[in-house]
C-alpha cells in the first residue's frame, strides 16, 4: 500500500485544473479564430507550408490581375485593328472605284477627298491611347505619339518594344504590338518587288505585277523593261546588260527575273518600266500618295495611264497593309484566347491552393467543439471530486 | 516511586510525540518539509532480584522520514523541467513573433512582389509610388522583426544576469546552512535545517545542473560545469557576468574561483541558466542569422537587377538598399595588431554559424563555431588575393601573434543597418538599357529583338552601336573588324545579347540605341518580379521567402519540442515528487490517527499517575494511627 500525502493530492488536483484550463483556453482560441494553427509550434510543418501556400495564392491572384489587364489591352488592340481593317477595305473600294474608266477628273477629286479623310482616320487609329492615357502603338515609349505627319512624309516615333505581362509563373504575353509592325514597315508591290513606270514615259503603257507568291530565286537586283519600239522590248539588268528581248503582246505577260508583268495600253519607244526590291513604306503614305495623284489627275490619255499605274501600285500597297494588319490581328486573337485559357487555369489552380490552405489552416469545428465539451466535463468532474476529497478528513470526526 | 517515574516518563514521551505530530500537521503545506517521527524506546530496566522491572519509556530520537535517492530524482527532474520550461518560454516568444499572419516577413514580401508585378504591368502609372511605399513597408518589417529579436536577446541576457545572481544567493545560503548543520552535530539531527538545505539545493538545480556530494560530517559540496566547485564546506564561489571577449556590448558567464575569473559559459547545461544559453545558441542566434541572410539575399537580388535597367530618369538604376556588412571583431585578449576586414561575396554559401578565425603562429585558420568544423581557406589574405571561404572574403592587415582570434558573424548585423537609400519610386528601373531596330532600308525582312543584358558591368552598356552586315555570314559593329555570323546565333554587343529573326543579307543594318523615353518598357521590372523565386540561399537551393518559411517551421518545431519536453518532464517530476511525498509527505488522516493514539496513551499514563497516587494514599491511610 502506498502512502498518499495531502500535498500530493492537492498538487495533483492543481495540475489537473491547470492542464484542463490551458487546453480549454487553447480550444477557445482556436474556435474564436477558426484557425487550427495559432502559432508555428502548433504544427511547424503546416505553419511553414501555410506561408508558402499563402504566397502562391497571392502570386496567382497577381497573375489574374495581370491577365485581366492584358485581356483588356489586347481587346482594345483587337478593336482598333478591326477598325483599321474596315478603313483599309473602304480605301480599297474607293481606289477600285477610281480605276473605273467612267471616272472624270472631277469625280476622282471627290474620291481623293474621301481618301484624305481615310488617312486622318487611320492616323487616329494608329495613335490610339489606352486606359491610362499611354499610346497603344508606340512600343516602349508610351508617352510618345507613334505617328506624326511631317514635311518629309509620315514618321514613326516609337520603337519596336513590346511589353510582356506575366500571366503565370512560366508564361508571358505581349499586351500590344509596336505601331511600325502594323502600319509601317510595309513592303510595296507584292511584298518582294515593285514595278513602276519611268516618270518620263510618253506612251500610255500600264504595268501590272501579277506574281503574288514569293520568287525564291530572286537576287534582290533591279531590272528594267525598255521599249526599243512600240512593239519591241528588252529586259536589262542594273548594269545595262540586255538579258532577253521580246515582242510586246498585251495578252502575254513579260517575265522579268521570274516575275510576271502584264502590260496594257500603248507604250512608246523609249518608255521603260522598273522592277526593284520592294521599298519600305507605311500605310498612310500609300493612301496619301494615291489621294494626291487622284486629286491632281487630268483627263488626258497620258494622265489616265499615269493614274492607272498609280492605282495598281496603291492596290498592291493596300493589300500588303491589309495582310499585315490581318497577321497582327491573328496574333492578337491567339494571345487573347491564350490569356482567357490562362485565366481559367489560374482560377482552377487558385481553387486547389485555397482548398489545401483550408485543409492545413482551418479548424475542424465538430472535432474542436466536442473536444471542448469533453474537456469542460472533465474540469467540472475534477472540481467536484476535489471538493469532495478535501472534506474527507479524520479531523472531521475529532470532536 | 517507580510507578510515578514510569508514568511521568510516559507523559513526557507522549507529549513529545504529540508535539511532533502537531509539527507535522502544522507543516502539512510546507514545501520540502519531511514528515518527522519520534522513536520511543523502553528505558533501561531495573534488576530486582527476580528479574528486570521496566522503568518507563523515553524518546530515542526525532527523525525525518527521508530518502536520499528519491530526493536526488526529484532534483534531477526539477532541473530538466526548469530547463524545458525556460526554453519553451523563450522559444515561444520567437514563435509568437513569427506566428502573426499579418506581422511576419512573408506578407510584406508578398506585398512587395505584388507591387513589383503591378509596376511591371504598367510602369508609367502611379504603381511606381505604390511600389516605393511597399518597399518602405518591407524594410520596416525586416527591421521590426530584427528589433524584436534583439529585444528578446536583451531579455535573455537579463534573465542570465538574474539567474546568476540567484545562483550566487542560493550557494551562499547553502554554505551557511552547511555551517549550521555541522555545528548542530551529527547526533543531534537538525531535521528542519536539512529540509531547508535540500529545498535550496533543489532550487539551485532548477537554475543550473549541479553535482551534489554529501560529506560525512553532514555538509554538502556542490559542483557545476566540469567540476568547478560552487559550495565547499562553508565556503561558496560566485558566478559573474563579464564583458564578452569579442563583443563589448554583450556579456558572458564566468566562474570566479580561487584563480580569478574563467569563462564557463560553454560548460553550463541544464536548468534555467543552461536553457537560456541553449535558447541563445540554438534558437535565437540562428533565427537572427537567417533573417540577416534573407535581408542580404533580397537586397543583393534587387540591387543587382535594378542596376540592369533604366529608371524613370532614363539612367541605369542605382542601389535601392544598403545592408549591414559582416560583423568582425578581434578578441580583447589578442596580443597582435592584426585586424580583419570581411566582405560577404555570396550569402548563399555561408553557413548559419558564427565563424572563428584563428592565427596559429604560421597560418590563419577558419572554424565554424558550435560544430568546430575547420573551413579550408584559399588565397593569402591580401587585398589582391583575399582569403576566401564559404562566400566570405577576408583581408588581413597588421601583424598577428599566435593565438589571436577573431569572431565573424556574416549576417547577424545585416538587418540592423538595412536602409532604403532612395527617396522615391523613380529609382526603380523598369526599362531595359537599350533597344534595337532594323534599318528601314534593309533588303531582308530580318527583325531584331530589344536585347537581354548578359553583362551588366560592361562600361559601354548604354552606348549606341550600329550592326552592319557585310555579307550573309559576317557583320561589323560601328565599322570595326568583321565578326563571323552563324545563322540563329545571338549577337552580343556591349554586354547585351540580341536575337535576330530571319536571314540577314549583306547591307542590312541594325541600330542599337539607348532606351530613352521608354516609359512603357517593363523588361527590367518583370525581371525584378522574377527574383521572387530566384533560389539564392543555401547554395542556390531556396528562395528568400522559402528561407523565411523554413525559419518559421524550424522555430515552430524547436518550440514544440521544448513544450512537449516540458510536459514530459513535468510528468516525470510529478511522479518523482509523488514517490518522495509518499514517504516524506504529511497525511493528515495518519496524523489524526496518531494524535488519537498518543492522546489515549497520554490519558492512560495520566491514569497511571492517579493510580500511583491512590496507592500512595492507601499506604498512608494504612499506616495512620
Amino acid at each position: 500500500m502506498t502512502r498518499v500525502s495531502d500535498q500530493s493530492i492537492f498538487n495533483a488536483n492543481l495540475r489537473a485544473f491547470d492542464r484542463l484550463r490551458t487546453s480549454i483556453s487553447d480550444l477557445q482560441e482556436q474556435i474564436a479564430t477558426g484557425r487550427r494553427i495559432q502559432r508555428p509550434s502548433d504544427d511547424p510543418v503546416g505553419a511553414s507550408r501555410l506561408l508558402e501556400f499563402r504566397e502562391s495564392v497571392t502570386r496567382i491572384q497577381q497573375f489574374q490581375r495581370n491577365a485581366s489587364l492584358a485581356e483588356s489591352r489586347l481587346q482594345l488592340e483587337e478593336d482598333t485593328l478591326r477598325d483599321a481593317t474596315n478603313a483599309l477595305q473602304r480605301v480599297r473600294e474607293l481606289v477600285l472605284q477610281a480605276a473605273n474608266a467612267s471616272q472624270s477628273s472631277e469625280t476622282r477629286g471627290f474620291i481623293a477627298e474621301e481618301l484624305n479623310q481615310s488617312v486622318e482616320a487611320l492616323l487616329t487609329l494608329a495613335n490610339t491611347r489606352d486606359a491610362t492615357d499611354g499610346f497603344l502603338f508606340s512600343g516602349f515609349q508610351s508617352g510618345q505619339q507613334p505617328f506624326t505627319r511631317t514635311v518629309a512624309g509620315f514618321q514613326y516615333n516609337g520603337d519596336q518594344g513590346q511589353r510582356f505581362l506575366q500571366i503565370s509563373s512560366s508564361r508571358q504575353v505581349p499586351d500590344s504590338d509596336p505601331g511600325d509592325a502594323i502600319f509601317a514597315r510595309l513592303r510595296e508591290g507584292n511584298g518582294q518587288v515593285l514595278v513602276t513606270p519611268n516618270p518620263a514615259n510618253t506612251g500610255t503603257g500600264v504595268a501590272l505585277l501579277t506574281t503574288t507568291s514569293p520568287v525564291t530565286s530572286y537576287n534582290l537586283q533591279s531590272y528594267r523593261v525598255e521599249f526599243t519600239s512600240p512593239t519591241d522590248y528588252d529586259v536589262v539588268d542594273s548594269g545595262g546588260v540586255v538579258l532577253t528581248t521580246g515582242v510586246f503582246d498585251p495578252e502575254t505577260a513579260i517575265d522579268v527575273a521570274g516575275f510576271q508583268i502584264e502590260l496594257s495600253g500603248n507604250p512608246s519607244a523609249g518608255d521603260s518600266f522598273d522592277l526593284q526590291p520592294s521599298p519600305n513604306t507605311d500605310v498612310f503614305s500609300v493612301v496619301q500618295r494615291i489621294a494626291d495623284v487622284l486629286e491632281d489627275s487630268a483627263d488626258s490619255p497620258g494622265s489616265r495611264a499615269e493614274v492607272d499605274n498609280e492605282i495598281n501600285r496603291a492596290l498592291g500597297g493596300i493589300d500588303q497593309a491589309l495582310n499585315q494588319v490581318l497577321t497582327v490581328r491573328t496574333k492578337v486573337g491567339t494571345r487573347l484566347s491564350a490569356v482567357e485559357a490562362q485565366i481559367d487555369t489560374n482560377a482552377g489552380t487558385e481553387l486547389v491552393l485555397q482548398r489545401s490552405l483550408a485543409e492545413i489552416e482551418d479548424l475542424d469545428y465538430a472535432e474542436a467543439i466536442s473536444l471542448l465539451a469533453s474537456q469542460t466535463t472533465a474540469l467540472e468532474a475534477a472540481q467536484q471530486t476535489f471538493v469532495r476529497t478535501q472534506s474527507l478528513s479524520l479531523f472531521n470526526f475529532l470532536r | 516511586m517507580t510507578i510515578l517515574g514510569i508514568g511521568t516518563s510516559a507523559l513526557t514521551a507522549f507529549r513529545r510525540s504529540i508535539d511532533t505530530i502537531s509539527n507535522n500537521i502544522a507543516n502539512v503545506n510546507t514545501p520540502g518539509y519531511s514528515r518527522q517521527t519520534t522513536s520511543l524506546v523502553a528505558r533501561e530496566p531495573q534488576f530486582v532480584g527476580v528479574g528486570f522491572v521496566g522503568r518507563g519509556v523515553e524518546v530515542a530520537s526525532i527523525e525525518r522520514v527521508f530518502n536520499e535517492f528519491l530526493t536526488q530524482q526529484v532534483r534531477t527532474a526539477s532541473s530538466s523541467t526548469a530547463r524545458f520550461d525556460t526554453l519553451a518560454a523563450f522559444a515561444g516568444r520567437v514563435d509568437d513573433l513569427l506566428a502573426d499572419p499579418a506581422g511576419g516577413l512573408s506578407p510584406a514580401l508578398s506585398a512587395f512582389y505584388g507591387a513589383v508585378q503591378d509596376f511591371a504591368a504598367d510602369p508609367a502609372s502611379p504603381s511606381r509610388d505604390a511600389l516605393f511605399a511597399e518597399t518602405g513597408n518591407l524594410v520596416s518589417r525586416f527591421r521590426a522583426l530584427d528589433q524584436r529579436l534583439n529585444d528578446i536577446a536583451n531579455e535573455s541576457q537579463q534573465a542570465l544576469g538574474q539567474t546568476v545572481a540567484e545562483i550566487n544567493q542560493l550557494s551562499s545560503s547553502i554554505a551557511r546552512l552547511n555551517r549550521q548543520i555541522v555545528e548542530a552535530g551529527r547526533f543531534n539531527s537538525a531535521n528542519d535545517l536539512l529540509d531547508q538545505r535540500d529545498s535550496l539545493i533543489r532550487q539551485l538545480a532548477e537554475k543550473v545542473d549541479v553535482t551534489v556530494v554529501l560529506e560525512a560530517q553532514g555538509n554538502v559540496n556542490i559542483f557545476i560545469g566540469n567540476g568547478q566547485s560552487l559550495v565547499v564546506n562553508t565556503e561558496n564561489f560566485d558566478l559573474a557576468l563579464q564583458e564578452d571577449e569579442f563583443n563589448p556590448t554583450t556579456t558572458e558567464v564566468v566562474y570566479v574561483g580561487l584563480n580569478g575569473a574563467t569563462s564557463i559559459e560553454g560548460l553550463l547545461t541544464g536548468g534555467e541558466l543552461g536553457a537560456v544559453l541553449e535558447f541563445q545558441q540554438t534558437v535565437l542566434e540562428p533565427a537572427q542569422r537567417d533573417l540577416g541572410a534573407a535581408a542580404v539575399a533580397f537586397t543583393t537580388l534587387i540591387n543587382a537587377q535594378n542596376a540592369q535597367g533604366l529608371n524613370a530618369q532614363g539612367e541605369l538604376g542605382a542601389d535601392i538598399f544598403t545592408v549591414g556588412a559582416p560583423r568582425v571583431s578581434g578578441s580583447n585578449l589578442n596580443a597582435g595588431t592584426a585586424t580583419a576586414s570581411v566582405t560577404l561575396e555570396d550569402v548563399g554559401q555561408t553557413e548559419n554559424v558564427e565563424y572563428r578565425l584563428l592565427y596559429d603562429g604560421v597560418d590563419y585558420r577558419l572554424f565554424e563555431l558550435g560544430n568546430d568544423t575547420e573551413v579550408a581557406l584559399t588565397g593569402s589574405g591580401t587585398i589582391a588575393d583575399p582569403f576566401v571561404a564559404d562566400g566570405l572574403s577576408i583581408v588581413m592587415s597588421g601583424t598577428p601573434v599566435a593565438g589571436d582570434r577573431y569572431s565573424i558573424e556574416p549576417t547577424i548585423g545585416a538587418v540592423g543597418l538595412l536602409e532604403l537609400v532612395q527617396r522615391d519610386g523613380r529609382a526603380f528601373a523598369a526599362a531595359g538599357p537599350t533597344r534595337a531596330e532594323a534599318a528601314i532600308g534593309n533588303l531582308s525582312n530580318t527583325s531584331i529583338d530589344n536585347g537581354t543584358v548578359v553583362d551588366a558591368t560592361n562600361a559601354d552598356l548604354l552606348s549606341p552601336a550600329l550592326i552592319a552586315f557585310t555579307s550573309d555570314t559576317s557583320y561589323t559593329v560601328d565599322g570595326g573588324a568583321p565578326i563571323a555570323y552563324t545563322a540563329g546565333d545571338p549577337l552580343v554587343v556591349n554586354g547585351v545579347q540580341y536575337e535576330l529573326d530571319g536571314t540577314p543579307v549583306a547591307g542590312d543594318q541594325f541600330q542599337i540605341s539607348r532606351n530613352t523615353n521608354a516609359e512603357g518598357d517593363n523588361r527590367n521590372a518583370r525581371l525584378l518580379g522574377q527574383t521572387q523565386s530566384t533560389e539564392i540561399l543555401r547554395d542556390g537551393t531556396i528562395s528568400v521567402s522559402q528561407s523565411y518559411s523554413e525559419l518559421v517551421g524550424r522555430v515552430g518545431s524547436q518550440t514544440g519540442q521544448a513544450q512537449s519536453g516540458a510536459l514530459a518532464q513535468s510528468i516525470v517530476l510529478q511522479s518523482a515528487e509523488n514517490r518522495l511525498l509518499a514517504e516524506s509527505g504529511v497525511n493528515l488522516d495518519q496524523e489524526a490517527a496518531e494524535l488519537i493514539r498518543y492522546q489515549q496513551a497520554y490519558q492512560a499514563a495520566a491514569q497511571v499517575i492517579t493510580v500511583g497516587s491512590t496507592l500512595f494514599d492507601t499506604l498512608l491511610a494504612a499506616t495512620r494511627r
